[in-house]
């Protein structure tokens, strides 16, 4: 029993620093770094992790604020985080973190630091039960990967360091999450007080869908459009602005413009769950948040999902044509024509020609 | 004060009236799918009924039959009020706006017939985030019954804020 104890402290010590890694990047360079404007800002972050061992499984979400200023490229602030995680195999029980940190680098690759990470556990192991406060420690400056940004609006991943850090510590584990921040001054007045709080229910809520989609293989289209239409009502609570320079007027984000395209990517990684209408449900969304499109505020990814999409629809229409399922090559078609795609509009009308 | 010959004046009011694009049968540059810049400059006309407009649907099936659009063509504004006619039998609703290029530009599915651009039900600020309606951009929408089958589709509309 002990040494299965000392191996539930070690491995959970492994998923603190794992956890403190949060905010760490391997690195990956985009062309154009997105950044923090100059001014005071607002972040909301949510995150979800699982990871386990073989004497327990672990999930944990996570949700945190974080505020900054930004001044002649640089950038300092602050950030705190609560989080619960459920035990459950031969370790069942429950855990409470409570942790906290500053900002501080350049407003292009800001760094991360933790001044507390804090513990409070009640588990059951092997029919006894135990309570303990852990203090997991400080630890130095990692980056924040940024993704996308407006003038007054960022997003970043936080997902994917973490991953990387589940490797590089030898766990089985998976993370997801999003970051978001807002400016504060172009935030209108009477809504500022209730902002922060909207999106952080918000982010909560579309991380909840995310690991459903994840862990069920399929997406609740209900929920996400409902999703959908709250960032797109708290987007009128921001002051458009284009001082900055580095979008033009047309480029939009939204708060859970990350969440909608990790779902695209989900479903075009895992196509045979999805049939052709939900693709195209996909495709409305992931438009409807500035994921992809001509008003998509990171380019590249947008390029690539539109091109995903495309060759998908494009597979699927040979099996049209075969089936001479007449429904399925109208949907491709019109998947053509939200995506603008010539060529594929055009073999959608000659297989709609052939079976309809 | 210089007299104005008659037929001058005759002449410049035909010259005005043919740059307007008035006629008594046709209709100028109906709409397409895939809309371009080439040569395809908006045209400024009198007010002309909707109904006078060539339409080309925005998706042509077997069994779909018209949605039809209700929001004015131009002088709607950065982030105008969608609408179009319910269909009687559908579930839900996808509209979509393209840009001056013909590129997709943003998407929204819902259940109602009316939809303000950005996605909200009430007006938002003209000077808010989000998506906003430019020059020579078009929308469509389509309609889906609950079984999730297409049941009809729009026109592609021009409009302009």
């Amino acid at each position: 029993m002990k040494s299965t104890r000392s191996k539930m402290w070690a491995r959970h010590w492994l998923v603190s620093l794992v956890l403190i890694a949060v905010f760490a990047s391997t690195g990956f360079a985009e062309k154009s770094p997105p950044g923090f404007r100059d001014g005071e800002w607002v972040a909301n972050f949510s995150m979800y992790t699982t990871s386990s061992t073989d004497v327990m499984k672990m999930k944990t979400t996570y949700s945190g604020q974080m505020g900054l200023i930004s001044a002649g490229g640089q950038v300092s602030g602050e950030w705190i985080l609560t989080g619960t995680a459920n035990y459950t195999g031969d370790i069942t029980g429950i855990a409470v973190f409570d942790g906290a940190g500053k900002v501080s680098g350049t407003s292009t690759e800001p760094l991360i630091s933790t001044s507390k990470f804090v513990a409070e556990m009640a588990l059951n192991v092997n029919g006894m039960e135990t309570q303990q406060t852990v203090d997991m420690g400080s630890g130095g400056n990692m980056p924040l990967t940024l993704i996308s940004s407006t003038c007054n609006q960022v997003i970043a991943d936080i997902q994917a360091p973490t991953n990387d850090a589940y490797k590089q510590a030898g766990m089985t584990g998976y993370a997801s999450g999003s970051f978001v921040a807002t400016r504060v001054d172009d935030i209108f007045e009477s809504n500022s007080v209730d902002y922060q709080y909207q999106v952080s229910e918000l982010l909560d809520q579309a991380e909840a869908l995310k690991q459903k989609a994840f862990e069920q293989g399929g997406i609740d289209f209900a929920t996400l459009n409902n999703l959908v239409s709250k960032a797109e009502n708290l987007q009128t609570a921001i002051k458009k602005n284009t001082e900055c320079g580095e979008m033009g007027d047309k480029q939009f984000l939204t708060v859970i413009t990350k969440t909608v395209t990790d779902l695209a990517y989900f479903a075009l990684s895992n196509p045979e769950l999805f049939t052709t209408g939900e693709l195209n449900r996909l495709v409305m969304a992931a438009l409807s948040v500035g994921a992809m499109g001509s008003g998509a505020a990171n380019p590249q990814v947008s390029a690539d999902l539109l091109a995903k999409f495309s060759q998908e629809f494009t597979d699927r229409l040979g099996d049209a044509e075969s089936n001479k399922n007449c429904m399925e090559a109208t949907q491709i078609k019109l998947a053509s024509l939200a995506l603008n795609n010539a060529a594929l509009k055009q073999q959608a009308e000659q297989v709609m020609t052939a079976v309809c | 004060m210089k007299h104005i010959h008659p037929l001058f004046i005759l002449l410049v009011t035909g010259l005005f009236l043919i740059a307007c694009g008035v006629s008594s049968g046709g209709n100028a540059n109906p709409p397409s799918i895939a809309p371009t810049t080439q040569g395809n400059q908006p045209v400024d006309t009198p007010a002309v009924a909707q109904s006078e407009l060539s339409v080309e649907p925005f998706l042509a099936a077997p069994g779909l039959t018209t949605v039809k659009l209700l929001t004015d063509i131009e002088a709607v504004g950065g982030k105008p009020l969608f609408q179009w006619e319910a269909i009687p039998a559908a579930d839900r609703y996808q509209l979509i706006v393209f840009d001056e290029a013909g590129d997709p530009y943003w998407a929204w599915e819902g259940t109602q017939a009316q939809i303000y651009m950005g996605g909200t039900q009430s007006q938002p600020p003209a000077d808010s985030l989000g998506p906003s309606i430019g020059s020579g951009y078009t929308w469509a929408v389509v309609a889906y019954g609950s079984d999730g089958r297409l049941l009809a589709a729009s026109e592609v509309r021009k409009i302009s804020p």
